[in-house]
Protein backbone atom coordinates (compact mmCIF):
# COMPACT_ATOMS: atom_id res chain seq x y z
CA UNK A 1 0.00 0.00 0.00
CA UNK A 2 1.43 3.37 -0.97
CA UNK A 3 0.47 6.28 1.22
CA UNK A 4 1.06 9.81 0.08
CA UNK A 5 2.63 11.50 3.08
CA UNK A 6 3.42 14.76 1.36
CA UNK A 7 2.95 17.28 4.14
CA UNK A 8 1.16 19.77 1.91
CA UNK A 9 1.77 23.42 1.10
CA UNK A 10 2.81 25.52 4.05
CA UNK A 11 1.79 29.11 4.64
CA UNK A 12 4.81 30.20 6.69
CA UNK A 13 8.20 28.59 6.93
CA UNK A 14 10.74 29.62 9.55
CA UNK A 15 14.13 27.95 9.83
CA UNK A 16 16.70 28.65 12.54
CA UNK A 17 20.20 27.66 11.61
CA UNK A 18 23.51 27.50 13.36
CA UNK A 19 26.02 27.01 10.58
CA UNK A 20 29.69 26.47 11.28
CA UNK A 21 31.65 25.91 8.08
CA UNK A 22 30.16 22.96 6.27
CA UNK A 23 28.31 21.81 9.36
CA UNK A 24 24.87 22.87 10.45
CA UNK A 25 22.04 22.37 12.88
CA UNK A 26 18.70 23.61 11.70
CA UNK A 27 15.31 23.77 13.37
CA UNK A 28 12.37 24.23 11.06
CA UNK A 29 8.87 25.43 11.93
CA UNK A 30 6.20 25.30 9.24
CA UNK A 31 2.72 26.70 9.71
CA UNK A 32 -0.17 25.50 7.53
CA UNK A 33 -3.73 26.58 7.00
CA UNK A 34 -6.11 24.32 8.95
CA UNK A 35 -6.42 21.03 7.10
CA UNK A 36 -3.49 21.77 4.80
CA UNK A 37 -1.02 19.55 6.65
CA UNK A 38 -1.28 16.15 4.97
CA UNK A 39 -4.29 17.25 2.96
CA UNK A 40 -4.57 13.90 1.22
CA UNK A 41 -4.79 10.62 3.10
CA UNK A 42 -4.51 12.28 6.49
CA UNK A 43 -6.68 9.59 8.05
CA UNK A 44 -4.47 6.84 6.61
CA UNK A 45 -1.34 8.61 7.80
CA UNK A 46 -2.75 9.02 11.32
CA UNK A 47 -3.78 5.36 11.32
CA UNK A 48 -0.26 4.38 10.30
CA UNK A 49 1.17 6.55 13.06
CA UNK A 50 -1.17 4.96 15.61
CA UNK A 51 0.05 1.52 14.61
CA UNK A 52 3.66 2.69 14.86
CA UNK A 53 2.99 4.09 18.34
CA UNK A 54 1.56 0.76 19.45
CA UNK A 55 4.64 -1.06 18.16
CA UNK A 56 6.93 1.44 19.88
CA UNK A 57 5.09 0.97 23.16
CA UNK A 58 5.51 -2.80 22.91
CA UNK A 59 9.27 -2.46 22.25
CA UNK A 60 9.52 0.19 24.95
CA UNK A 61 7.96 -2.14 27.51
CA UNK A 62 10.53 -4.81 26.64
CA UNK A 63 13.49 -2.40 26.69
CA UNK A 64 12.53 -0.95 30.03
CA UNK A 65 13.27 -4.31 31.59
CA UNK A 66 16.74 -4.43 30.04
CA UNK A 67 19.71 -2.97 31.88
CA UNK A 68 22.24 -0.63 30.28
CA UNK A 69 22.61 2.79 28.75
CA UNK A 70 21.67 1.71 25.22
CA UNK A 71 18.31 0.38 26.39
CA UNK A 72 17.63 3.63 28.24
CA UNK A 73 18.55 5.68 25.18
CA UNK A 74 16.13 3.58 23.16
CA UNK A 75 13.37 4.24 25.69
CA UNK A 76 14.12 7.97 25.62
CA UNK A 77 14.08 8.05 21.82
CA UNK A 78 10.77 6.21 21.75
CA UNK A 79 9.40 8.69 24.27
CA UNK A 80 10.28 11.50 21.86
CA UNK A 81 8.13 10.00 19.13
CA UNK A 82 5.03 9.11 21.11
CA UNK A 83 2.09 11.54 21.14
CA UNK A 84 1.90 13.90 24.10
CA UNK A 85 -0.80 16.12 25.53
CA UNK A 86 0.65 19.58 25.87
CA UNK A 87 -0.09 21.87 28.85
CA UNK A 88 -2.64 23.76 26.73
CA UNK A 89 -4.62 20.52 26.34
CA UNK A 90 -3.75 20.02 22.67
CA UNK A 91 -2.20 16.81 21.45
CA UNK A 92 1.02 16.69 19.46
CA UNK A 93 2.29 13.73 17.46
CA UNK A 94 5.89 12.81 16.84
CA UNK A 95 7.55 10.87 14.07
CA UNK A 96 10.93 10.48 12.46
CA UNK A 97 11.53 12.86 9.60
CA UNK A 98 14.44 11.13 7.93
CA UNK A 99 16.83 10.47 10.80
CA UNK A 100 15.63 13.24 13.08
CA UNK A 101 12.71 14.11 15.30
CA UNK A 102 9.64 15.83 13.98
CA UNK A 103 6.41 16.75 15.67
CA UNK A 104 3.12 18.24 14.54
CA UNK A 105 -0.19 19.40 15.96
CA UNK A 106 -3.56 20.35 14.53
CA UNK A 107 -5.44 23.44 15.69
CA UNK A 108 -8.64 25.08 14.58
CA UNK A 109 -6.79 28.10 13.18
CA UNK A 110 -3.59 26.49 11.91
CA UNK A 111 -1.59 23.28 11.69
CA UNK A 112 2.03 23.29 12.74
CA UNK A 113 4.93 21.00 11.90
CA UNK A 114 8.42 21.29 13.36
CA UNK A 115 11.49 19.20 12.72
CA UNK A 116 15.19 19.29 13.21
CA UNK A 117 17.66 18.93 10.44
CA UNK A 118 21.22 18.09 11.42
CA UNK A 119 23.92 17.24 8.94
CA UNK A 120 24.17 13.46 8.90
CA UNK A 121 27.43 11.85 9.93
CA UNK A 122 29.22 10.11 7.08
CA UNK A 123 32.08 7.73 7.71
CA UNK A 124 34.08 8.97 4.78
CA UNK A 125 37.74 9.45 5.65
CA UNK A 126 38.36 11.70 2.63
CA UNK A 127 35.65 14.13 3.68
CA UNK A 128 35.17 13.83 7.43
CA UNK A 129 32.16 15.51 8.97
CA UNK A 130 33.10 18.41 11.20
CA UNK A 131 32.12 18.13 14.84
CA UNK A 132 28.96 19.98 15.69
CA UNK A 133 29.89 22.97 17.79
CA UNK A 134 26.37 23.45 19.11
CA UNK A 135 23.55 20.95 19.42
CA UNK A 136 20.20 21.28 21.19
CA UNK A 137 20.29 19.82 24.69
CA UNK A 138 16.56 19.95 25.47
CA UNK A 139 14.18 17.33 24.16
CA UNK A 140 12.47 18.05 20.87
CA UNK A 141 9.03 17.62 22.44
CA UNK A 142 9.90 20.38 24.92
CA UNK A 143 10.92 22.69 22.08
CA UNK A 144 7.75 21.89 20.15
CA UNK A 145 5.53 22.47 23.19
CA UNK A 146 7.07 25.92 23.64
CA UNK A 147 6.71 26.78 19.96
CA UNK A 148 3.09 25.63 19.93
CA UNK A 149 2.25 27.61 23.09
CA UNK A 150 3.92 30.70 21.58
CA UNK A 151 1.91 30.44 18.37
CA UNK A 152 -1.34 29.71 20.24
CA UNK A 153 -0.86 32.76 22.43
CA UNK A 154 -1.06 35.16 19.47
CA UNK B 1 -26.98 28.82 -6.54
CA UNK B 2 -29.27 26.48 -8.48
CA UNK B 3 -30.82 25.28 -5.20
CA UNK B 4 -31.37 28.88 -4.10
CA UNK B 5 -33.09 29.78 -7.37
CA UNK B 6 -35.24 26.66 -7.20
CA UNK B 7 -36.30 27.50 -3.62
CA UNK B 8 -37.16 31.08 -4.57
CA UNK B 9 -39.20 29.89 -7.54
CA UNK B 10 -41.14 27.45 -5.35
CA UNK B 11 -41.81 30.09 -2.72
CA UNK B 12 -42.90 32.71 -5.26
CA UNK B 13 -45.23 30.25 -6.96
CA UNK B 14 -46.87 29.26 -3.69
CA UNK B 15 -47.29 32.90 -2.64
CA UNK B 16 -49.74 33.38 -5.49
CA UNK B 17 -51.97 30.70 -4.05
CA UNK B 18 -53.67 32.50 -1.14
CA UNK B 19 -55.53 29.44 0.14
CA UNK B 20 -52.67 27.03 0.17
CA UNK B 21 -53.06 23.51 1.52
CA UNK B 22 -51.57 22.81 5.00
CA UNK B 23 -49.07 20.43 3.44
CA UNK B 24 -47.99 23.19 1.06
CA UNK B 25 -47.64 25.63 3.97
CA UNK B 26 -45.52 23.07 5.79
CA UNK B 27 -43.33 22.64 2.73
CA UNK B 28 -42.96 26.40 2.43
CA UNK B 29 -41.92 26.68 6.08
CA UNK B 30 -39.40 23.90 5.54
CA UNK B 31 -37.93 25.75 2.57
CA UNK B 32 -37.74 29.04 4.54
CA UNK B 33 -35.98 27.40 7.49
CA UNK B 34 -33.62 25.59 5.12
CA UNK B 35 -32.78 28.82 3.31
CA UNK B 36 -32.15 30.74 6.52
CA UNK B 37 -29.98 27.96 7.94
CA UNK B 38 -28.10 27.57 4.69
CA UNK B 39 -27.37 31.28 4.36
CA UNK B 40 -26.40 31.44 8.05
CA UNK B 41 -24.01 28.50 7.78
CA UNK B 42 -22.46 29.87 4.61
CA UNK B 43 -21.99 33.25 6.30
CA UNK B 44 -20.31 31.57 9.29
CA UNK B 45 -18.04 29.60 6.98
CA UNK B 46 -16.95 32.77 5.13
CA UNK B 47 -16.42 34.65 8.42
CA UNK B 48 -14.32 31.76 9.80
CA UNK B 49 -12.20 31.65 6.65
CA UNK B 50 -11.57 35.39 6.95
CA UNK B 51 -10.68 35.00 10.62
CA UNK B 52 -8.19 32.22 9.85
CA UNK B 53 -6.54 34.24 7.07
CA UNK B 54 -6.34 37.28 9.32
CA UNK B 55 -4.86 35.15 12.15
CA UNK B 56 -2.26 33.61 9.85
CA UNK B 57 -1.43 37.03 8.45
CA UNK B 58 -0.77 38.37 11.94
CA UNK B 59 1.16 35.33 13.13
CA UNK B 60 4.72 36.14 14.14
CA UNK B 61 7.57 33.64 14.50
CA UNK B 62 9.57 33.18 17.67
CA UNK B 63 12.89 35.01 17.50
CA UNK B 64 16.26 33.26 17.45
CA UNK B 65 16.90 33.82 21.16
CA UNK B 66 13.60 32.21 22.12
CA UNK B 67 14.26 29.17 19.96
CA UNK B 68 17.81 28.96 21.31
CA UNK B 69 16.48 28.91 24.87
CA UNK B 70 13.70 26.39 24.15
CA UNK B 71 16.06 24.04 22.30
CA UNK B 72 18.76 24.35 24.92
CA UNK B 73 21.57 25.64 22.72
CA UNK B 74 24.69 26.91 24.52
CA UNK B 75 24.86 30.62 25.34
CA UNK B 76 27.33 31.59 22.63
CA UNK B 77 25.23 30.14 19.80
CA UNK B 78 23.75 32.51 17.28
CA UNK B 79 20.81 31.21 15.30
CA UNK B 80 20.13 32.77 11.93
CA UNK B 81 16.52 32.75 10.80
CA UNK B 82 15.47 32.41 7.20
CA UNK B 83 11.92 32.34 5.99
CA UNK B 84 9.52 32.42 3.07
CA UNK B 85 7.91 35.57 4.43
CA UNK B 86 8.07 38.39 1.86
CA UNK B 87 10.71 41.07 2.46
CA UNK B 88 8.15 43.81 3.02
CA UNK B 89 6.90 42.08 6.18
CA UNK B 90 9.28 43.14 8.90
CA UNK B 91 9.57 41.00 12.01
CA UNK B 92 11.73 43.43 13.95
CA UNK B 93 14.44 40.89 14.72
Amino acid sequence: MVIDIHPGKFKWFWAYEDRKGSNFTCLVIAVYEPGALWPTNRAKFMHLLDQTYKEIQKVQAKEEKLPGVVAKEGVNMAQEILPITMPNGQKSYGFLFGLFSARFAFHSEFDVLAYEDIEPIFNDERDPTADLTATPTNSFSELFTNVDAFLMSQ
Amino acid sequence: MAILVACLLILTRHHRNERAQPSVMKFKRFIYVGLILGVGLFGCYIAWQQHVQSFLGRLRPPNGDQVKKWAGFPEGTHLTMFTNVPDHVWYGD
